[in-house]
């Protein structure tokens, strides 16, 4: 089912076109990371997609509503956590989720039970009754996630959740995240800081300069970008013997070589991996692991930055 | 749970945000004690006063103290604590970075004007109900009769909501710019209703008002009707709020636009002549003529300030409109149409009709009142481009602002400040309102007015701005291509 689809959005601010001719679409429980330097229009992508900005041209759809008309539909469904935000200091948490389970139209009868969810979930239990001005940064961070849980909307938008958090915070918002995603929820989020969205994002989006210059399924633009597929192969013995059969396979090329552990790239798909695998086997070699070494949303990142220079 | 009270709370959420908060017992209570200090005090102050007085009379007069002294407590707390709260709500959400959250929530911009009035002011509210009943118990006492008590309640709440209606619109417009339009929102309530809530302040102390009740009748003419004074101002202020409701929830729903729509500016300015019409017209003669001219040009004016449209407006709407071929409309014509420049001779145009009308029906000279008409176009013109050299470079000068005051005060006052330094009586008329002074009350003597040097001046001051300006246009449709 799609939930978004956007039509070469253009947003500008006076002489500077901050999002230029973007084109997007997410499908029901995807989690896509919008990635890309400081500058290169994330933000004002994901206020579009909010409804906090409205775009200069283009169209867009999110749940079938549009973006521009009928925008206080898609209100409805969406949360969305600013990269810079605090919540209401004069209230307590409970009050606070309270407020926006009302706000987002919760079922009175349903609004306790939320509240109660969202806060076992973002783990401050003990925070209940305390007013939000004596929460900490992280825990106001993790708290925007619990505002956003407790009218469960159908996607949510974050960006750079995890900027000004120290370490600690940042893996407990992680954690948050990750069990979002692992529940199938639909989520974009942005960040420049690509170790914070390595795990969980089935797709990316690149931005550059207003731009999105790739954007698809993490193995397929994995695929796309590198070409090959890095295996590591460990070998019980005859690590010698390993070598030279593999040297043998065409769509095989050894990288590096250490311990009982050979490092090849291959070209082709896992059908050739098996049947490399098959080959080593019948040759008489003790194969202990074949494991693909996953490339890192750094890694693809950089790929893509230098072969743009 | 009432239907009402579940209607204003669950309805509407932010008034129950507001109540979590301000409604809290730990200040609550602190509140409440300074609320009944007050009252206590004021009761206490006067019923010592009270003991020292003799005559038959004392009662009804202690009475009457309490009464007016709880009106000008009912102000305070709704004019002045109350507008408070109205104006800081949406920079307190901005000042706590709450402000994105508040903006995306899904509720109407009706919704969110309500919350916030009353959800902010529920304290404010809470003390003036109670106030209200202490005031019709006292003013019964007092001998008030009940029509007038019921306009005064009347005049509260219009007022009131007026007011609050105002802070929360200047508030609105402040977001994320640097307060530029608020100002222009309390110029327009100084002019406009400025003078009617103080006359009302004023009022008690009103001889009519104080003796024989006489201010629920005291009237107002209006075309040919006569409204009490009491009613006509509650009426004034519940269509002035109306406008302020209408600007709050334009900016709810497009914040980065202006107060006005185009369409929106000729509206105001069309109800603001009606009424300035309707109280004109009774008394009009050749004398109150340009009396007239001056008030009804007030909102010719300010409106177009309160509909400014930006240099990013103009990039944006030429850029939008210019790509779709089938309006058939040049990048020259969408720029020219939405020029603020545009708009304001527009308005000046439907002035120019409704003073034509009067000045015909109150039976001016025509060839005098024709020539002022192009004379104070001219000066308003002027004034235009001045404005509108702010709009055009202002992306580039940041500080350009304070120059073009500088000159709007030299254009002003100059010409003032020569005549009574040089005395040549005859220079004053190059200000417009050394101008405006002679024609609502010609200068005794006979002072030489020579319209066409006047006009002359005014063209030579415009040819400057009007390059200037016309080269930004340009620069803007050549932008606008290359992008």
């Amino acid at each position: 089912m799609k939930i978004l689809e956007v039509n070469s959005i253009r947003r500008e601010f006076g002489t500077l076109v901050a999002v230029n001719d973007v084109s997007l679409s997410l499908e029901k429980g995807q989690v896509m990371g919008l990635i890309g330097p400081n500058g290169a229009g994330k933000t004002t992508l994901l206020r579009i997609l909010c409804t906090l900005l409205r775009p200069t041209s283009g169209t867009a759809q999110l749940f079938g509503y549009d973006l521009t008309t009928q925008y206080l539909d898609i209100r409805k469904h969406i949360g969305f956590l600013p990269d810079f935000f605090n919540l209401y200091s004069d209230l307590t948490l409970k009050e606070c989720l309270e407020f926006f389970a009302l706000a987002y139209n919760v079922q009175p009868e349903l609004i306790s039970k939320r509240v109660d969810e969202a806060i076992e979930y973002i783990e401050l239990q003990d925070k209940r009754d305390s007013l939000i001005r004596h929460l900490s940064r992280g825990m106001v961070q993790r708290m925007g996630v619990g505002i956003l849980l407790v009218h469960d909307p159908d996607l949510f938008l974050l960006d750079e959740p995890a900027s000004g958090l120290d370490p600690k915070a940042r893996i407990q918002l992680r954690n948050v995240l990750k069990k979002l995603s692992n529940e199938g929820k639909t989520i974009i989020i942005s960040s420049h800081i690509l170790t914070e969205l390595s795990g969980f994002c089935s797709h990316i989006a690149i931005m550059n300069k207003g731009r999105i210059e790739l954007a698809g399924a993490v193995d397929e633009i994995q695929q796309k970008i590198m070409g090959s597929k890095t295996v590591d192969i460990s070998v019980l013995s005859d690590c010698e013997k390993a070598v030279a059969l593999i040297s043998q396979f065409p769509d095989a090329r050894i990288t590096t070589i250490k311990d009982n552990t050979i490092t090849i790239e291959i070209t082709k798909g896992l059908e050739e991996l098996a049947e490399l695998n098959t080959y080593l086997i019948k040759e008489g070699i003790k194969v202990v692991t074949i494991s693909e070494q996953k490339t890192s949303l750094e890694d693809l990142f950089m790929k893509i930055s230098s072969s743009e220079q | 749970m009432s239907s009402i009270t579940k209607i204003l709370f669950v309805k509407n959420p932010l008034i129950k945000r507001y109540s979590y908060s301000v409604l809290r017992p730990s200040q609550f209570w602190i509140y409440l004690t300074i609320y009944i200090a007050v009252v206590a005090l004021l009761l206490f102050i006067n019923y010592s006063s009270y003991k020292t007085k003799t005559g038959a009379d004392k009662n009804e007069e202690f009475y009457n103290n309490v009464y007016y002294q709880l009106i000008v407590l009912q102000v305070i707390t709704l004019w002045i604590w109350a507008a408070i709260n109205s104006k800081s709500a949406l920079t307190t959400e901005l000042s706590d970075k709450t402000y994105d959250f508040f903006r995306l929530l899904p509720l109407s911009a009706m919704q969110k004007t309500t919350g916030i009035l009353l959800g902010r002011n529920l304290l404010p509210i809470l003390f003036a109900a109670i106030n209200v009943i202490l005031t019709l118990v006292f003013g019964f006492l007092g001998k008030r009769s009940i029509s007038l008590q019921l306009q005064v309640i009347l005049l509260l709440i219009s007022s009131s909501l007026f007011i609050n209606t105002l802070a929360l619109l200047s508030s609105s417009t402040t977001v994320k710019k640097r307060g530029k339009t608020s100002i222009i929102v309390w110029i327009l309530f100084l002019f406009f209703a400025g003078p009617l809530l103080l006359r009302f302040i004023f009022l008690p102390t009103h001889q009519p008002f104080g003796k024989n009740n006489e201010v629920e009748i005291y009237p107002v003419k209006f075309y040919n009707i006569e409204i009490p004074i009491l009613l006509f101002i509650t009426l004034v202020c519940l269509y002035m709020s109306l406008w302020n409701i209408l600007g709050i929830l334009r900016k709810f729903t497009f914040e980065t636009e202006p107060i006005f729509s185009r369409k929106g500016a000729f509206l105001y300015l069309l109800g603001y002549e009606f009424i300035v019409i309707g109280l004109f017209m009774p008394h009009l003669s050749d004398k109150t003529i340009y009396p007239f001219w001056l008030v009804s040009l007030i909102p010719v004016v300010f409106t177009p300030v309160g509909s400014i449209k930006s240099y990013d407006h103009y990039l944006e709407c030429c850029g939008l409109r210019g790509g779709h071929s089938d309006t058939g409309k040049s990048m020259t014509s969408i720029l020219f149409l939405n020029s603020n420049l545009t708009l304001a001779v527009g308005l000046f145009f439907v002035w120019v009709i409704f003073s034509v009308l009067m000045a015909m029906i109150g039976k001016a000279d025509p060839s005098r009142y024709i020539f002022n008409i192009v004379i104070i176009f001219s000066f308003y013109f002027f004034l235009l481009l001045l404005l509108e050299l702010y709009v055009v470079y202002n992306p580039i000068y940041n500080k350009i602002a304070i120059l073009l005051v500088f000159l709007t005060i030299l254009y002003l006052f100059l010409p003032l400040l020569l005549y009574f330094t040089l005395d040549i009586p005859s220079l004053c008329f190059y200000s417009p309102i050394g101008f405006f002074a002679q024609i609502i009350e010609p200068f005794e003597g006979k002072y030489f007015v020579n319209y066409t040097s006047i006009l002359i001046v005014n063209a030579i001051l415009c040819v400057i701005p009007a390059c200037l300006i016309s080269k930004r246009y340009f620069y803007i449709l050549a932008l606008r291509r290359k992008m």
